[in-house]
């Protein structure tokens, strides 16, 4: 077994997302089933063959700002701002403030700034718009934000953005850069991508399915999932208990074809491994899953097929799930999201289950936890993301 | 209003430099609006008209590549480029054994904006919208497995990109990887013209790649750090902070410093430590300009150490590349 990197403590995290807003309505959606996907009502879609998504009907307001006219008017970067006071909340630095400048902010995006490209190109916003329509802009509007001045760093990997986000900034904080990490991933439900999802025949008019037969499709979602990283002895000496911690990371590519998964998922494979590999750990140490899961035909048996070979013979003991169906697919926020699922599951003994799941597909035959939440507290979580590219990311996770 | 950490760093900055054991630069591919390869860089700015230098977009044979944009191929192109320059057969990148990681401020936004503009695209079109197609394509065309990150972002972006290999080369994941930027900014020119706080040259258009293996001996050390805001003497702070972190006592032989209005702080940071030679790159190249930089020091004869800098909306960074012979 490799040498295991350094362990990074998550102690904080923030969600926005189609079922709740902070983690207590997200975790209550989670494991009552709740979904959030809705006819889409922000832009047009009735052109569209596909209506539905999961889409934030209206982001609370911040109760810790009395002026919102300073926030910025991208709606990622609202997202972004908004998980991130509650992670912040929940990792006790609210008030604490840490050095400036050895704070980093990472975030993965799929789409970065792109509401504000559409307002760019119909000349409004001015230059404040068109410098948040690049794909960084997002994260400079939140660092700006926090006012924090280290390594400001946006990734995108694609709908794997989120998980390759929370490995580079571990990687930040073991290499010294930063006490603190503000990381995550954040994308906005928007015309442009549900346009685009809409030619590619990617959406499906029926509900997801993940790892079902009759799956036929995704739908897409929004929000944001932001966490606080910092270094297990910083966190253990200011007394804070953390949600858990980020053992290993891997992002690989796949080499394969720019929209589908390589059928014999080598690239997740390896990202698998080697996430397992910088975690010290093997196989035979994880006990619950987090897939991808986006219910295509495609995504859902690779993922099957990856998991039997890594897990070996325990693959059919263990508890796998997806989330899809709760939000959609949250593109670069997803595998936050679904690490901080994780970290949940493990701090209230309780999995989410897959939802919409009622027809076995007997190419997909692992325990996908059908429908309703199980009663199991996971201490090793992996959780995969694959994204447009050919992009992999794996977490392995673990809860205190 | 009541923010999450704000207060503006007040100097001296408790900026700190992250070490990896330095890679050796194996092959150089570039292509640039000057033109291919390192020659066709101009020695000095001055005199250069054009706002907008555009690269021509590289004619690669095959039909795999007929629905691939323009940064793609240019991607492809200087992926063999850099292969070419360092002797490696194609067919060495296949595999789990080779790593990528790609750095950008702008190769996507021509696609995004195409696909915004006309509704009517072509459904194979919006794939290529995402930052992700360019090293895609690149790892398709190469049957590249290996560890993966895209980092969107100017000139401090590549040099995260450059650090994120070296750590994989020094831990051992990849037998070599490719660092790869590209920068296209001529379908959007018309809007990025009114972004002139983002550039104070002229915008170069380009693609890089840096073919590195594991093994140059000493260390690469890299830091960098943002501005509150943007007052002059917040930036002068920044641009010392960074520099003392990266340097400590160490002198560098030559400066590859491609700083958006940074010259005069980076001189003054500099001052007492030697009489650098310079590198610079001759025009805003954003995430290419630190390999445009790195690759022209190490063509100068000089053994390094190489000081890298670049700056990116408030963000500032440098890195210190320990010799360029093996």
């Amino acid at each position: 077994m490799s040498r295991a990197a350094e362990p990074i403590a998550v102690t904080g995290a923030g969600v926005v997302t189609p079922i709740g807003q902070d983690l207590d309505a997200f975790w209550a959606g989670l494991v009552t089933g709740v979904s959030g996907i809705t006819e889409i009502e922000r832009f047009p879609v009735a052109d569209l063959r596909v209506t539905r998504g999961g889409e934030v009907k209206k982001l609370g307001r911040l109760p810790w700002s009395g002026d919102e006219r300073r926030l910025p008017a991208c709606r990622t970067s609202r997202f972004l701002i908004h998980a991130t006071r509650e992670a912040l909340a929940g990792a006790g630095l609210l008030a604490g403030r840490p050095d400036p400048v050895r704070v980093a902010v990472v975030v993965g995006t799929a789409l970065g700034g792109i509401d504000d490209a559409g307002r760019t190109l119909r000349g409004q916003g001015g230059l404040r718009a068109l410098c948040g329509a690049l794909y960084d802009g997002p994260t400079w509007n939140l660092a700006r934000w926090l006012g924090a001045t280290g390594p400001v760093l946006t990734v995108s990997t694609a709908c794997a953005s989120g998980g390759t986000a929370l490995g580079v900034a571990a990687d930040l904080q073991r290499a010294g850069r930063a006490d603190v990490a503000v990381a995550g991933g954040a994308d906005v439900l928007c015309r442009f991508v549900q346009r685009g999802f809409n030619v590619l025949r990617s959406l499906t008019r029926d509900a997801v399915r993940p790892f079902d037969r009759r799956r036929s499709g995704i739908l897409l979602g929004e929000g944001a999932g932001v966490v606080v990283l910092e270094r297990a002895a910083a966190a253990g000496g200011r007394g804070q208990r953390p949600l858990g911690l980020l053992l290993g990371h891997a992002s690989t590519a796949d080499g394969a074809h720019i929209t589908a998964p390589d059928p014999e998922g080598r690239g997740l494979e390896l990202a698998i491994r080697a996430a397992l590999a910088e975690s010290g750990l093997g196989p035979e140490a994880v006990d619950f899953v987090s897939a991808h899961g986006t219910g295509t035909p495609a995504n859902d048996r690779v993922e099957t097929d990856v998991l039997k070979r890594v897990l070996g013979c325990r693959a059919y003991a263990v508890p796998v799930n997806s989330i899809k169906a709760h939000l959609g697919h949250t593109m670069g926020a997803a595998a936050t999201l679904e690490a901080i699922m994780c970290l949940l599951a493990g701090r209230h003994g309780q999995v989410p289950p897959t939802l919409n799941y009622g027809d076995p597909d007997p190419e997909c035959d692992l325990d996908w936890v059908p429908n309703e939440a199980r009663r199991y507290g996971p201490r090793v979580s992996l959780s995969t993301s694959l994204g447009f590219g050919g992009c992999n990311a794996a977490l392995v996770l673990a809860s205190p | 209003v009541t923010t999450g950490l704000v207060t503006p760093p007040a100097p001296p900055l408790d900026c700190r430099a992250a070490e990896v054991a330095a890679p050796r630069i194996a092959g150089v591919g570039l292509l640039t609006g000057w033109g291919d390869g390192l020659a066709a860089l101009p020695g000095r700015l001055e005199g250069v008209r054009a706002a907008l230098l555009t690269v021509p977009t590289p004619a690669l044979p095959g039909e795999r590549f007929r629905r691939a944009t323009r940064e793609c191929l240019l991607a492809v192109a200087a992926v063999r480029a850099a292969l070419a320059d360092g002797g490696l057969d194609e067919a060495r990148l296949a595999g789990p054994r080779t790593g990528i990681v790609y750095a950008s401020a702008t190769a996507y936004a021509a696609a995004n904006r195409a696909f915004l503009e006309d509704e009517g695209s072509a459904t194979l079109h919006f794939p290529y919208t995402a930052p992700s197609a360019v090293p895609g394509e690149v790892t398709i065309a190469f049957a590249i497995r290996g560890p993966y990150v895209n980092l969107m972002g100017g000139g401090p972006a590549a040099l995260q990109a450059l650090w994120c290999a070296a750590g994989w080369l020094a831990t051992g994941v990849a037998d070599r990887v490719l660092v790869l930027t590209v920068e296209t900014v001529h379908e959007v020119w018309d809007l990025l013209g009114r972004a002139r706080r983002l550039y104070d040259r002229p915008l170069v258009e380009g693609a890089a790649c840096l073919l590195l293996q594991a093994g140059s001996g000493g260390t690469l050390r890299w830091a960098s750090a943002a501005t509150a805001g943007p007052t002059a003497g917040g930036r002068a702070a920044v641009v010392r902070g960074v520099l003392d972190a990266v340097l400590g006592d160490r002198v560098p032989a030559v400066v590859a410093g491609a700083a958006r209005g940074a010259g005069a702080a980076e001189r003054a940071a500099l001052a007492g430590r030697g009489a650098p030679a310079t590198a610079a790159v001759p025009g805003e190249a954003m995430a290419c300009g630190p390999l445009i930089g790195l690759a022209r020091a190490r063509a100068s004869g000089a053994d390094g150490p190489c000081l890298v800098t670049a700056a990116w909306r408030n963000d500032y960074g440098a890195m210190l590349w320990p010799r360029f012979m093996a």
